[in-house]
C-alpha cells in the first residue's frame, strides 16, 4: 500500500490512540485528517507548478532575448522622455489631438521643481505667503533672507520634513533629494569612513573604501578616515556629510548653509563639484550668506520675490 | 547603543538595585517577600525600561541622523522596527535573564520563576514597542523623559496587571495559560501598530 493509500485509509492510523473519542468519531477524524493531507499534497503540486512553469518560460524568454541581442550588429538607441506621474497616468488616456495641443515643454521638459502658492505659518507667524517658483534642470536656487524669515523651513518643506503648509510642490523626478541641514548627520561613535559608508547606503548606494576615502580627501579630511567623529570638530563632522556630494549624488541637492564651517579650499572644491552637478542637469536649492557664482545659472529667491 | 556601555548598564543596574533594596526596606522574611515579589520585580522592570526609553531616538535626533534616515529611500517602518528590536536586546533581554536570580532572592518558588521568566520574555518586547511611541513623540523636547512616562504608563498598566497576575498564578502553581495568551495577543497587536505610530511620531517630531 503506497503512502497515498495509507493517507486515505483510516485503518492505517490505528497506531494513534484516540482515548477520548468513540471509535466512530475516531474513524471520522481519521478520514477528515487524511483528506486534508491529500488536498494539501495536491494543492502544493498545483501551486508549485504555477510558480515553476512561468519562471521557466520567463527564463527561456530572457535567454532567447539575450541571444537575439548578441546577434545584432547595432543596438538602436531610443531616447524616451522623462516619465513622471503625468506621463504614466494621463498620457495613455489622452487623445492624439489633445497630446499635440498640450505644450511639449510641459510634457517633456518639465521643470525639476515647481512650487505653486506655498504658504507657511509657524508659531502664529506668517513666514511666506503664495510663494511660487520653479527650478529647471541645471539651475541653482539660492534662498536668501534675514534670520527668522523661513529659509530653513522652506528647505525642510521641499524635502518633506515639514508638512504643515499650504500649496503644491511638484517634483519632476522620483528620486529622493539629498538634504544636508544644520546638523552634521553623522554618528559620534563611528569613524568618518564608517559614517560616510552608512550615509551612502541609506541613499541606496554602495561604494568601495577607496572611493569613500577619495571623497573624504575632497573635503580636506584626508588622514581622518579612521578617526571617530565624536573627536572631530563641528565643521569636520559637517564635512563628512558633505563628502556625499562627491559620491554620485542624486539629481536634487537641498543644502542648508553648506559653506559654513568650511575653509576657503573646501569652498572652492565644493563649488567645483556643484558646478559639475549643474552641468549634468541636476538642481541645487541652498541657503547661504555667501555669494555663489555659477555663470548665470543661479537664481535668487528673496522670500517675497524672485530675481 | 552597543558603543555606549552606560546606556546598556544603567537600566540593568537600576533594576538590580531597586529589587535589592526591598528586603532591606520592608522585611527580609520569606512570607512577606514571596508575597510582594511578582509586583516588585515587574514594577522595577517597567521603570528600568522607561529609564532607557528616552535614549531610543534622542541620539539620532540630536546628531541629525534621524533626519537622514527619514529622508533616505529606505523604509522608515523597517528602520523603526530595527530600533525596537535592538532596544529590547539591550534593555529587555538583560532584565529577563537577570530575573530568575532576583526572583530567587525574593523567595519565588520554581513554578513562579518559570512564570516570571515567561512573562518577561513576552511582555518586555511589548514595553519596548509601546515605549517607542512615546519616545518618538517626545524626542524633540528638551525634557521629554517625564513626558514619556505620562504618555506611556496608561498603555503599560494592562501589561503590568497581566504579568504580575501571571507570576502570582505561577507561584500558587496554577495555570497561567490565559495570561500568556492575553500577553501574546497584546504583543501581536503592538507589533502591528506600534511601528506605524512610532513612524508618525518621528515625522511629527521632525516637523517641530
Amino acid at each position: 500500500m503506497g503512502w497515498l493509500d495509507s493517507c486515505v485509509d483510516p485503518d492505517s492510523w490505528s497506531w494513534i490512540n484516540w482515548p477520548v473519542l468513540s471509535s466512530r468519531a475516531s474513524s471520522v477524524c481519521c478520514r477528515g485528517a487524511s483528506l486534508v493531507i491529500w488536498a494539501n499534497w495536491v494543492s502544493s503540486w498545483v501551486v508549485g507548478a504555477g510558480f515553476v512553469i512561468p519562471l521557466a518560460v520567463g527564463a527561456l524568454a530572457d535567454v532567447g532575448g539575450a541571444l537575439a541581442a548578441a546577434s545584432m550588429t547595432e543596438v538602436p538607441v531610443v531616447e524616451e522622455p522623462a516619465e513622471g506621474f503625468w506621463e504614466r497616468i494621463c498620457i495613455p488616456v489622452l487623445s492624439a489631438e489633445t497630446r499635440a495641443t498640450l505644450t511639449s515643454n510641459y510634457l517633456y521638459n518639465r521643470p525639476m521643481l515647481r512650487v505653486d502658492k506655498l504658504t507657511c505659518e509657524r508659531e502664529q507667524r506668517l513666514l511666506f505667503e503664495n510663494l511660487s517658483f520653479s527650478v529647471e534642470p541645471g539651475e541653482l536656487l539660492r534662498v536668501e533672507g534675514g534670520n527668522g524669515t523661513g529659509k530653513t523651513t522652506l528647505l525642510r518643506i521641499l524635502c518633506g520634513l515639514y508638512e504643515d503648509f499650504e500649496g503644491d510642490i511638484d517634483w519632476g523626478t522620483e528620486h529622493y533629494p539629498l538634504y544636508i541641514g544644520h546638523k552634521p548627520g553623522v554618528k559620534d561613535q563611528l569613524t568618518a569612513i564608517e559614517n560616510l559608508a552608512w550615509l551612502n547606503r541609506l541613499g541606496g548606494k554602495e561604494q568601495d573604501t577607496l572611493a569613500l576615502a577619495r571623497a573624504l580627501g575632497q573635503v580636506n579630511l584626508h588622514g581622518f578616515e579612521e578617526v571617530l567623529c565624536g573627536s572631530m570638530s563641528e565643521g569636520q563632522r559637517k564635512r563628512v556629510n558633505l563628502a556625499r556630494l562627491f559620491l554620485s549624488p542624486p539629481e536634487v541637492l537641498i543644502l542648508d548653509e553648506p559653506f559654513s564651517a568650511i575653509d576657503v579650499t573646501g569652498v572652492q572644491q565644493l563649488e567645483q563639484t556643484m558646478s559639475q552637478h549643474l552641468e549634468a542637469g541636476g538642481i541645487i536649492v541652498l541657503t547661504s550668506h555667501q555669494a555663489v557664482n555659477f555663470e548665470g545659472r543661479v537664481r535668487t529667491l528673496k522670500l517675497g520675490g524672485i530675481t | 547603543m552597543a558603543r555606549n556601555p552606560a546606556d546598556m548598564m544603567n537600566p540593568l543596574v537600576f533594576f538590580v538595585i531597586v529589587i535589592s533594596l526591598f528586603p532591606l526596606g520592608i522585611s527580609p522574611s520569606e512570607e512577606v517577600l514571596s508575597e510582594i515579589a511578582p509586583g516588585v520585580i515587574w514594577v522595577a522592570a517597567l521603570l528600568a525600561t522607561l529609564l532607557s526609553m528616552e535614549m531610543m531616538f534622542k541620539g539620532d535626533f540630536d546628531d541629525g541622523s534621524l533626519e537622514q534616515m527619514t529622508l533616505s529611500g529606505e523604509s522608515l517602518y523597517l528602520i523603526v522596527v530595527g530600533k525596537m528590536i535592538s532596544h529590547w536586546i539591550m534593555s529587555g533581554l538583560p532584565l529577563t535573564l537577570m530575573s530568575p536570580l532576583l526572583g530567587m532572592m525574593l523567595f519565588v518558588n520554581n513554578t513562579g520563576l518559570e512564570a516570571l521568566l515567561l512573562s518577561l520574555c513576552v511582555a518586555t518586547p511589548i514595553l519596548s514597542l509601546l515605549g517607542a511611541i512615546g519616545a518618538s513623540l517626545t524626542v524633540g523636547l528638551k525634557k521629554g523623559g517625564v513626558l514619556i512616562s505620562i504618555l506611556i504608563l496608561p498603555l503599560y498598566v494592562p501589561v503590568l496587571i497581566l504579568s504580575t497576575a501571571m507570576v502570582h498564578t505561577g507561584v500558587v502553581d496554577g495555570s497561567y495559560q490565559g495570561h500568556m495568551l492575553w500577553l501574546g495577543a497584546i504583543l501581536m497587536l503592538s507589533l502591528g501598530f506600534a511601528p506605524l505610530a512610532t513612524c508618525a511620531g518621528i515625522r511629527i517630531s521632525l516637523s517641530q
